[in-house]
């Protein structure tokens, strides 16, 4: 049930503003992915130097995407209230 | 070093750490606090993730099983990568709520459930006993291995340590009864710990990778080589465990009691997520990537019996790196203390709030909302409380140590607590993500996965039960874990969807789930309860001045004056939320049932709620607002109407006591007068009359002059002579007069001499004036059996200066308290002590004359005048004296 | 000595003014300082009349008046009214009315005429 109504059209800052939220929700999922998948699919071939390199790129870039994320996002407005 | 020495550079550690957290403390409390309230140092202090298991066990854990140990610090990344919708919206939802720990906020979704608080905090503590244990075993491990046969470690050292950091806890974690849990002091020096943990671990880092090793290509070959090597047996991940731990890590850093607590409840907006939300994985994600190299290089050049728990200390060691290695311990001590105390003050709250605080409030039948005798009561009991847990919980973790015999390795001692911990995780998410999640859901799941954690988990950790046996190439620990978690999951949603819950439950969850403002609680229409009951409530938990600020604020925003705002259901949902804050939401809900008598909700309740809030949702936000200013306009137009149709009846019955107040002496002198002429009337009657006469006549001057000194200050052409005086003496004196001018009864006076030495600006004859009157009044009016007037004296923050004259009669009743200041409101006294009743009116007259103020304070258990002076005179009287010129 | 007046007024020097001038008359006099209890002072003494301030602590002079006059024992009581609020909006029931301040002929007149009527 959403107790307000969603508005139907935002303007274009609100509108990138949506999207940039969106995008941070996608981070955790890629990161997840990349951190769970391959280890487990293939432990041979992730468990050494390999492993190691791979898991702190990954890291790496998740850090990165989610500092660029969230400078991007800057302080929270008032239309930004239901984005949730 | 030896480890004497180590002992002493430890404990000037720990001092030092005193007098930072002192002085933050002590800026906090001066309001000099915004510079230190920076994301910044949230971030630093998120770090308290990292302890000792981090900073020794970590490397051990590498050296045994490889890249399991990324696993602890790779879920709390995952989950701070979506921190913008995920941890935002808990820190958001928590704050909104005034939540106090992780077992008040399951226990607040879930219709603020008591049972639910005390099962999530029993969880905690046992899973912290385990954690804390292993800080302390860190510790005395780390010291042993500076031991040579020469300098022996000094006996019973973890005793000395768990003693130190409990008092550490206690000195800042239980300092005063904050109406919102936060710990300024503790959280910089955590912040500080923070920066030595990390500065440490980098130095030994860098120090392995380019001072042993030959850069990171030659550890990436060590690393390559473990696969071939004898101790490379635990090294290949194994899927499951992998899986599993990630989970775990992830839901720790949210639902561990002490990550809990830096990361929501220190937390003083949800912004700063926006900059912890990448510092803090970063964090992690250095500290974590270190510990590679110094395991493989331990591994490699360190003897085979060597523990590699101790590798970051054995290899600085090892290579004759004295500073180093002391530099590595105070890092190894600085997360072990920093983990140990702010678990402490979490968990304490925790057992506090929710175990030992409704115990009483079940023993004792007393009433709560009496008048105040012993003010502190309720406040001081919460704080003993508190020290009294944090003492039981630093002591369960080293009785722990001590029955273990700091032989289990670290990280094995982690995972225990964490999937402990981690039965609450499917609560937390199915209540801030799902409306129908119940509370008898929630308590059969926690209940029913935390049963199976204890016997597949918990108990076969302390050696008390048998490695539970699972089906072939599945791991123990791993498969014990999912099945509690799957359990209580299961359980959750089951009944969850069977269940019906209590309109009270529905409420929060609507809250909780949408993160909107928690409606004022419906089914209050006329509470029974009085403000000035829940003003001594509030006042016996926060002190004095906090409460009656509150309520004051809360009154101005009704558009009143005066201490005691209207019970609007608003604010008595805002007074339990604030309440929250202190004790928790099931022990305010629990209170204000207790003095309020308030009601339940009814589901009938609950669909008016429903409709009026999305209709009232219909209206966008600012027509809201106008009508919240209409409504506080309204307000004060009402009152000020109340005020002139009252003043109106004023001036008729003003003129009528004037008349009487004159007439009544006239008439004696007149009576007397005319004995006096008749001829015969004996000498001695002749000169008792004509005292009576003069006497009467001076009644009549006395009045006069009050008038006319009203009309005076009312038409605003008083002359102010303003000088600077010492407050002490001007009390000296009106007490001096008053006691002179009052009936022979003997006063106790109660004062603070001490405080009294305060310089103030002001107008001393108009001052002094209201200090004899009001005292007089005080010894008028106080029919006590042993009666006493206690006089206080502070600087207000804003510069002025607050008396408060306090005495322990029977008060004034709140229907009259609007009336004391009104000319002629001598309140039905039989005594009618001599006055025509204008004192107060013309007190509250001066006051305003030298621009402060003079109110009545409720619930004082006595009538309590507080006379505010502000720092200096008001400008308008210097503009009189020019004109007047 | 019979109580001739009962005085019910709470300033002691008008009481005693009023006391001094009816005990040269020679009429017993006694006093009651305020509303509370006055009924029952009345009826424990059972004055031959009554002088009664308006303005009392405790109960005012007009709800004594109005209990008296209910009571059917005290209703044919005479009543002498003193009020230091001039002599308007007064209570009904009052024999006589002096606004305060009074000349003590005016008392004495009034006094003697409620009593020998009685």
């Amino acid at each position: 049930m959403r107790l307000r109504p969603p508005r139907l059209f935002l303007g274009r800052t609100a509108y990138r503003r949506r999207r940039l939220a969106e995008a941070t929700r996608l981070v955790p999922v890629l990161f997840a992915a990349l951190v769970l998948i391959p280890p487990i699919w293939l432990p041979q071939h992730f468990s050494y130097a390999r492993g190691a390199v791979w898991l702190a790129v990954a890291w790496a870039l998740a850090i990165a995407a989610t500092a660029a994320l969230h400078r991007a996002l800057g302080r929270p407005s008032a239309e930004d209230e239901d984005d949730a | 070093m030896t480890p004497e020495s180590l002992v002493a550079a430890s404990v000037a550690y720990v001092a030092l750490m005193f007098l930072l957290a002192h002085a933050a403390d002590r800026a906090a409390a001066a309001g000099r606090w915004r510079w230190m309230d920076r994301p910044v140092i949230y971030t630093l202090s998120l770090s308290v993730y990292c302890s000792a298991w981090t900073f020794y066990g970590a490397v051990g854990y590498a050296s045994r099983s490889g890249l399991e140990f990324l696993t602890i610090y790779l879920g709390p990344g995952i989950v701070f990568s979506g921190a913008w919708w995920g941890l935002r919206r808990l820190v958001r939802v928590a704050r909104m709520h005034r939540v106090t720990s992780i077992a008040d906020l399951i226990s607040s979704r879930f219709g603020k459930s008591a049972g639910l608080a005390a099962l999530v905090t029993l969880i905690g503590v046992m899973a912290a006993t385990p954690y804390i244990a292993l800080q302390l075993q860190s510790v005395s491990m780390a010291l042993s291995a500076f031991a040579t046969p020469e300098h022996a470690l000094p006996r019973n050292v973890s005793v000395w340590v768990a003693l130190g950091l409990a008092a550490f806890a206690i000195l800042f974690g239980t300092r005063n009864l904050a109406v919102d849990e936060r710990h300024h002091g503790v959280v910089i020096a955590i912040a500080v710990e923070a920066v030595v943990k990390l500065a440490a671990f980098v130095a030994v880092g860098v120090f392995v990778i380019w001072g042993i090793a030959d850069g990171p290509a030659d550890v990436l070959a060590r690393i390559d080589r473990m696969s071939v090597s004898a101790g490379g047996e635990g090294w290949p991940i194994n899927p499951e465990r992998w899986f599993t731990l990630i989970l775990l890590s992830g839901a720790a850093v949210m639902v561990l009691p002490r990550m809990f607590h830096v990361l929501v409840v220190e937390a003083s907006d949800e912004d700063r997520l926006r900059q912890a939300g990448w510092a803090f994985p970063a964090y992690l994600a250095l500290m974590s990537f270190l510990v590679l190299p110094i395991a493989v290089v331990g591994a490699d050049i360190l003897p085979k019996g060597a523990n590699p728990d101790l590798y970051v200390l054995d290899l600085p060691l090892s290579q004759g790196r004295e500073a180093l290695a002391t530099l590595v311990f105070l890092g190894g001590f600085s997360s072990a203390m920093s983990m140990v105390v702010v678990s402490a003050i979490a968990l304490s709250t925790m057992m506090a709030n929710h175990w030992l605080v409704p115990l009483w409030l079940r023993l004792r039948q007393a009433a709560l909302a009496g008048p105040a005798r012993a003010p502190e009561d309720l406040g001081t009991l919460m704080l003993n409380a508190r020290r009294l847990a944090i003492l039981a919980i630093i002591g369960a973790g080293w009785l722990y140590h001590r029955m273990s015999g700091g032989t289990s390795a670290l990280a094995a001692m982690g995972t225990v607590a964490f999937s402990g911990m981690a039965q609450v995780l499917p609560a937390l998410v199915a209540g801030l993500l799902w409306r129908g999640a119940t509370r008898r859901g929630a308590i059969a799941g926690v209940v029913g996965g935390t049963l199976i954690w204890t016997l597949l988990v918990f108990l076969p950790s302390l050696g008390l039960l048998a490695q539970p046996a699972m089906p072939a190439g599945i791991d123990p620990f791993a498969g014990a874990v999912l099945l509690a978690l799957a359990v209580n999951l299961l359980l959750l949603v089951l009944i969850s969807l069977m269940d019906f819950p209590e309109p009270a439950e529905r409420l929060q969850s609507l809250s909780f789930v949408h993160a909107v403002a928690p409606d004022a609680a419906p089914g209050d229409g006329a509470p029974a309860v009085q403000p000035e009951a829940l003003l001594t409530l509030a006042g016996r938990l926060w002190g004095n001045d906090h409460a009656l600020e509150t309520f004051r604020r809360a009154a101005e925003s009704q558009g009143k004056g005066g201490y005691l705002p209207d019970l609007t259901p608003r604010f008595l949902a805002d007074f339990e939320r604030l309440l929250a804050g202190t004790v928790g939401a099931a022990t305010a809900a629990a209170l204000m049932t207790r003095v309020g008598g308030r009601g339940g909700v009814t589901v009938s309740d609950l669909m008016e709620v429903a409709g009026e809030a999305s209709r009232a949702r219909e209206d966008n936000r600012r027509l809201e607002n106008t009508s919240a200013e209409l409504a506080r306009t309204a307000a004060m137009l009402r009152e000020s109407n109340e005020k002139l149709t009252a003043l109106s009846a004023q001036k008729d019955a003003f003129l009528g006591q004037i008349s009487h107040e004159l007439r009544t002496p006239m008439t004696s002198i007149r009576a007397f007068s005319e004995f006096l002429m008749e001829p015969d009337l004996p000498t001695e009657e002749r000169a008792r009359f004509a005292g009576i006469i003069h006497d009467e006549a001076g009644r009549m001057t006395r009045l006069l002059d009050d008038l006319l000194d009203l009309s005076v200050l009312e038409a605003g052409k008083a002359r102010l002579k303003p000088g600077v005086f010492n407050l002490h003496d001007l009390i000296e004196r009106a007490l001096a007069s008053a006691g002179a001018a009052a009936s022979g009864r003997d006063f106790a006076i109660r004062r603070n001499i001490a405080a009294e030495h305060l310089p103030v600006i002001t107008d001393q004859d108009r001052l002094l004036q209201v200090l004899i009157n009001v005292i007089t009044n005080a010894r008028k009016y106080c029919s006590a059996e042993a009666p006493q007037i206690r006089i206080d004296c502070r600087r207000s923050p804003d510069g002025g200066t607050e008396i408060d004259i306090a005495d322990n009669g029977p008060g004034i009743s709140a229907g009259n308290q609007a009336l004391i200041f009104e000319k002629f409101a001598r309140l039905n006294d039989p005594a009618r002590a001599g006055g025509a009743g204008l004192g107060l009116a013309i007190c509250k007259e001066i006051m305003e004359f030298l621009g402060g103020s003079i109110a009545y304070l409720p619930g004082q258990g006595g009538a309590c005048f507080r006379i505010s002076l502000p720092p200096r005179p008001a400008r308008r009287a210097e503009n009189d004296e020019n004109a007047a010129r | 000595m019979s109580v001739d007046v009962l005085l019910i007024e709470d300033e002691p020097s008008i009481a005693e003014a009023v006391r001094f001038i009816l005990t040269r008359d020679g009429w017993g006099c006694e006093q009651w300082p305020e509303g509370t209890g006055a009924l029952e002072r009345i009826r424990a003494l059972a004055p031959r009349m009554l002088i009664l301030d308006l303005m009392l602590p405790g109960r005012s002079g007009a709800e004594i008046l109005a209990d008296l006059r209910a009571d059917p024992a005290l209703a044919a009581l005479p009543v002498l009214l003193l009020s230091a609020r001039g002599t308007a909006n007064l209570p009904p029931g009052a024999d006589r009315v002096l606004p305060k301040p009074f000349a003590n002929a005016d008392l004495r007149a009034v006094v003697r005429e409620l009593l020998e009527q009685a």
